[in-house]
């Protein structure tokens, strides 16, 4: 009923505007006049739903439009994704966007019908880091370096495990083992609760996985090393993987995006709008809570983030001889 | 532990279980879903209010999928399939009201020895939760399977065909282990595969409304239901003494519900396997067996408290739901582990396990005594019944995912399964199928990349305890039936009976056939040839994907190849024998019903993103039932057409689109 009217509404103003042309072209310029959605490639409940809740209020109160959520799981985000770059570049769709899958998609998977490029960056909200992780009782690796002297000497023998392929996880894997020259054996789980379990039972002997599995299991669990710049506050006992001589970063980097040929004002609009919902203390506080760690990146350096991991990942899958 | 009894807490405890019931009685909404919608409110309740809640979501959904299994054929939740089993044979023979009553107890058993479970043995399960590594998972999915054995006691292979084809389409899209594609057949959005609900959606609803369709037009009803007084309370004393049952359901929910990956759909088909091989009645599973009923739904709701157990303890969600709830349980500042069970942490924890059996109690009352008026829903007549639930799998398989290709593969699926009724082919097998295609396929893949570690995957396969402990209850399990008709071949011998007059043990169903049977030779040559085809596809689409991808649907293709040639052969072997007849009392069908439908339903899809959603639904609605409408009913019948097709879109814009923000597509109009 409410659609109806509102739909009579927007006819009416329209056969308005359309008298008074001058009056028309000024509201058309007017950014944002309708709802903006804000798309959630995967399924209710998970992490994005949490940071698009609180970012809703504060992009609301700047745009002054309602931003409505709208999930569409599926292809570990490639459905949803596929949908944006199809949407009209006009800023009222945009997305939650996580690297590094929007760049492994396009060139690992097949049938994945969009391009790294057919998606705009428009702000880059938090990242996950990546770490390696042991059972806390597990007396052979007391440190990295016992880890990685243990995978010398028995090669394939050391499993360690992660989620998906061609994944956060399995590229920190794969460049960490490039780095240390290991060869240990790739256990990729479906999803963060059984590659927890598979540690824990004792079925694989270390994992790669998000500091959000580290703060979740302090007691059962010991952080050899994180792969961040510095120290994380979180773990500030733990080293980071180029303390230890690897140079590297990895994690899963959580943006927004919109479709590609989007205006630049629109882009500057939601940035702007994003950054400062970002500053929400709500926001600020679930995020931290899930084991976030929070970046304030607008559209540019963002643009370059994604050049950066994207040539990152690509060399490191060429080593691995999964690329040519 | 007096917050529990503060009234804000047991209002909001009300509400979550109220509305769980409702969530999980609409197929297609589930209680996956209602959880995640309610999160950010319960960010505002204090962490007793906010795990009250949700447990109470989680606990009625789990019950009220069983309505919509028992009423009309339709898990409302995946978790209620094996429900349908006998829950709607029962509905059928005019037992709503036992099937729902039985439903309701035997839920809240199961919920309350769950709790109890929960509360006395987590440190002790949620070890053993962890002892489940993917070789343990590969065989409790293959164990699953084997129910395939009992529900097909008619004709295995064509049991194992239906499984088999319904793994294939749960290989469809992304492989989860390996990360590539396949089966996608060049459309995008299948790469995230074929949704569970969807499948389960087209498979069970589909039919029944072609059902419906076939026998429409006298004015009859679906199953006939009068209610009358103290029935409930029979059945109630009637499930209480399944004491052994209830016992072992609840412990099969249980430690399924406590397996990372597992869920209540899981719980309730093992639990009425075994259910079914402890019987002495066995034949009467299938047909409406109170046992079938009671098995399937304690295992579902003690499934809710076991998969908190390693989410509570160890902070592992042990089923989609739970995975939900830790993230509530983060917000709220809580970190499951010891920090829950010692000082402030266990104040919150033991209230909402305390609450968990109050819900579950509010859930026995709400579903116990509204038994018999759910049960009225099948005295609609047809024309009215048919279009609620036509427009219930529309927009059910659209909710999930918002994809109106969802809605496609629905009606797809559904017809197929139509089909299938006509050849003797069950939709249970290809569902089984599809809900542990992807438990068997994480199981053995992970298991081969783990082989890398180990060296060895026979080793990982068959020396670990629990897998031996499974590997022996599968083949039991696979071998039960044809050990029983052994036996009773043997006994009928030793009566000095003639075999050839009784040769088959399991006595022949008391249903009719369905209009339009076809003769057994006839069915056996259809679905070889289908059965063929799909595998050549499969296997042709298949060619130069790496080992770990392809495995499982490059098996489960050449076993299709297999069975479909023995049915091939078995077909021309009664074509020769000269066994061609018909089905005796196989019902007319009105064509034109079945042909209108089938139309209009498609239609509903195409016309949905051209006219918009309200529109499609209102015109289909009333379409249809015209259609159905016996002729010298219409002009009476019309104006309760229009009231129930505009009551229905009122309903859906209000549930669907106002609380679970479904985004439905808008055309010219609405």
């Amino acid at each position: 009923m409410i659609s109806i009217m509102r739909k009579l509404v927007s006819v009416s103003a329209l056969a308005a505007c359309l008298t008074v042309s001058g009056a028309f072209w000024a509201a058309a310029e007017e950014y944002p006049n309708k709802p903006i959605k804000f798309l959630i490639p995967f399924n209710p409940g998970g992490q994005s739903d949490v940071a698009v809740l609180f970012l809703k209020p504060g992009l609301e109160e700047y745009l002054g439009v309602d931003i409505v959520p709208q999930h569409r799981p599926g292809g570990g985000g490639a459905v949803g994704w596929t949908m944006l770059a199809q949407e009209k570049p006009d800023g009222y769709m945009m997305a939650v966007t996580n690297l590094p899958h929007i760049v492994m998609q396009p060139i690992m998977t097949e049938g994945v019908q969009y391009k790294t490029s057919d998606l705009a960056p428009v702000y880059l909200y938090a990242s996950s880091p990546g770490g390696v992780a042991v059972r806390a009782n597990d007396d052979r690796f007391k440190t990295l370096e016992d880890l990685v002297t243990y995978s010398r000497e028995n090669p394939k023998k050391l499993s360690i495990g992660g989620t998906g392929k061609f994944t956060g996880n399995h590229l920190g894997f794969l460049q960490f083992t490039q780095l240390a020259d290991i060869d240990a054996s790739y256990v990729s789980f479906n999803g963060a609760a059984p590659q927890t379990a598979g540690l824990l039972g004792g079925h694989v002997d270390a994992l790669y996985g998000g500091t959000f599995i580290f703060a979740n299991n302090r007691e059962k669990i010991r952080v050899l090393a994180v792969a961040t710049d510095e120290r994380l506050a979180d773990f500030p006992d733990v080293p980071t993987l180029k303390e230890k001589g690897y140079d590297m970063e990895s994690g899963i980097d959580r943006g927004v995006t919109v479709p590609a040929g989007t205006p630049q004002d629109r882009i500057d609009k939601l940035a702007k709008a994003l950054a400062l919902a970002a500053k929400n203390p709500d926001f600020i506080e679930g995020m931290q809570k899930l084991g976030f760690q929070l970046l304030d990146i607008g559209p540019e350096e963002y643009a370059k983030f994604i050049q950066a991991r994207k040539d990152q990942y690509t060399k490191v899958l060429k080593q691995a001889g999964l690329l040519k | 532990m007096g917050n529990i009894t503060e009234p804000v807490n047991l209002l909001l405890m009300v509400a979550g279980v109220a509305g769980g019931i409702l969530v999980g009685a609409l197929p297609g909404l589930t209680g996956t879903m209602a959880i995640a919608l309610l999160v950010p409110f319960t960010y505002g309740l204090s962490p007793e209010g906010a795990l009250i809640m949700l447990g109470g979501v989680y606990v009625g959904s789990m019950y009220g999928g069983s309505i919509a299994a028992i009423l009309i054929n339709t898990p409302g939740a995946p978790a209620s399939i094996a429900t349908t089993l006998d829950g709607y044979p029962m509905a059928q023979k005019g037992q709503a009201e036992e099937a729902l009553a039985a439903a309701a107890t035997s839920s809240g058993i199961g919920g309350m020895v769950g709790t109890l479970i929960l509360l006395l043995f987590s440190p002790l399960l949620a070890a053993l939760s962890l002892k489940f590594g993917p070789p343990e998972f590969f065989w409790l999915g293959i164990m699953g399977l084997t129910i395939i054995a009992g529900l097909s006691a008619k004709s295995l292979a064509k049991g194992v065909v239906g499984g088999l084809f319904g793994v294939l389409l749960s290989t469809i899209g992304l492989s989860p282990s390996t990360g590539v594609s396949r089966l996608t057949f060049g459309v995008s959005d299948l790469l995230g595969g074929v949704e569970i609900i969807v499948a389960l959606i087209g498979l069970f609803c589909i039919p029944q409304i072609m059902a419906m369709a076939e026998s429409a037009g006298s004015g009859g009803s679906l199953a006939s239901f009068t209610p009358s007084r103290g029935r409930s309370y029979k059945t109630m004393l009637r499930v209480f003494r399944r004491w052994g049952n209830l016992l072992r359901s609840s412990i099969i929910g249980v430690i399924v519900g406590i397996i990372p990956g597992a869920g209540g759909n899981v719980a309730g088909l093992l639990s009425y396997q075994e259910a079914m091989r402890a019987a002495s009645n066995k034949e009467e599973f299938g047909h409406g067996a109170i046992d079938g009923v009671i098995a399937s739904e304690t295992a579902n709701n003690a499934e809710v408290e076991g998969s908190l157990i390693p989410l509570l303890t160890l902070g592992i969600p042990g089923a989609p739901q739970a995975a939900v709830l830790f993230g509530a349980l983060l917000l709220q500042g809580l970190r499951p582990g010891p920090e829950l069970f010692t000082g402030y942490g266990a104040t919150i924890t033991y209230t909402f396990i305390i609450s968990l059996f109050l819900a579950n109690i509010t859930m026995f009352v709400l579903g116990f005594f509204g038994s018999r008026y759910y049960a009225r829903a099948l005295n609609l007549p047809l024309h009215l019944l048919m279009p609620v639930v036509l427009s219930l799998s529309v927009v059910g398989s659209f909710a999930g995912r918002n994809s109106i290709l969802d809605v496609f593969i629905m009606l797809l699926l559904g017809l197929l399964a139509y089909a299938g009724t006509k050849v003797a082919i069950s939709p249970a097998p290809i569902a089984l199928g599809v809900i542990l295609g992807p438990i068997i396929e994480q199981g053995l893949v992970e298991s081969m990349m783990l082989s890398r570690a180990t060296g060895s995957l026979f080793e990982l396969f068959f020396t670990r305890p629990i897998s031996l402990v499974l590997i022996f209850l599968t083949v039991v399990s696979a071998g039960w039936p044809f050990f029983m008709s052994h036996r009773e071949k043997k006994k009928l011998l030793s009566q000095g009976k003639d075999l050839t007059a009784t040769a088959r043990p399991i006595p022949a169903p008391r249903k009719a056939p369905p209009a339009g049977a076809q003769s057994e030779w006839v069915s056996n040559l259809w679905i070889a040839a289908l059965g063929l085809l799909v595998a050549v596809i499969t296997l042709v689409k298949l060619q130069g994907l790496d080992l770990q991808t392809a495995i499982l649907p490059r098996v489960c293709a050449v076993l299709l190849v297999v069975f479909a040639l023995g049915l091939l052969v078995n077909g021309i072997r009664l074509w020769l024998a000269g066994r061609v007849a018909r089905p005796e009392g196989v019902p007319e069908m009105r064509k034109i019903h079945v042909i209108g439908v089938i139309t209009l339903a498609f239609g509903n899809v195409l016309l949905m993103p051209v006219i918009g959603y309200f529109t499609t639904t209102f015109v289909v609605f009333v379409l249809v039932a015209l259609l159905l409408v016996p002729k010298e009913k219409m002009r009476r019948q019309a104006p309760m057409i229009v009231v129930m097709a505009l009551a229905i879109c009122i309903a859906f814009y209000l549930i669907f689109q106002q609380v679970f923000n479904v985004p439905f597509p808008e055309g010219l109009f609405l």
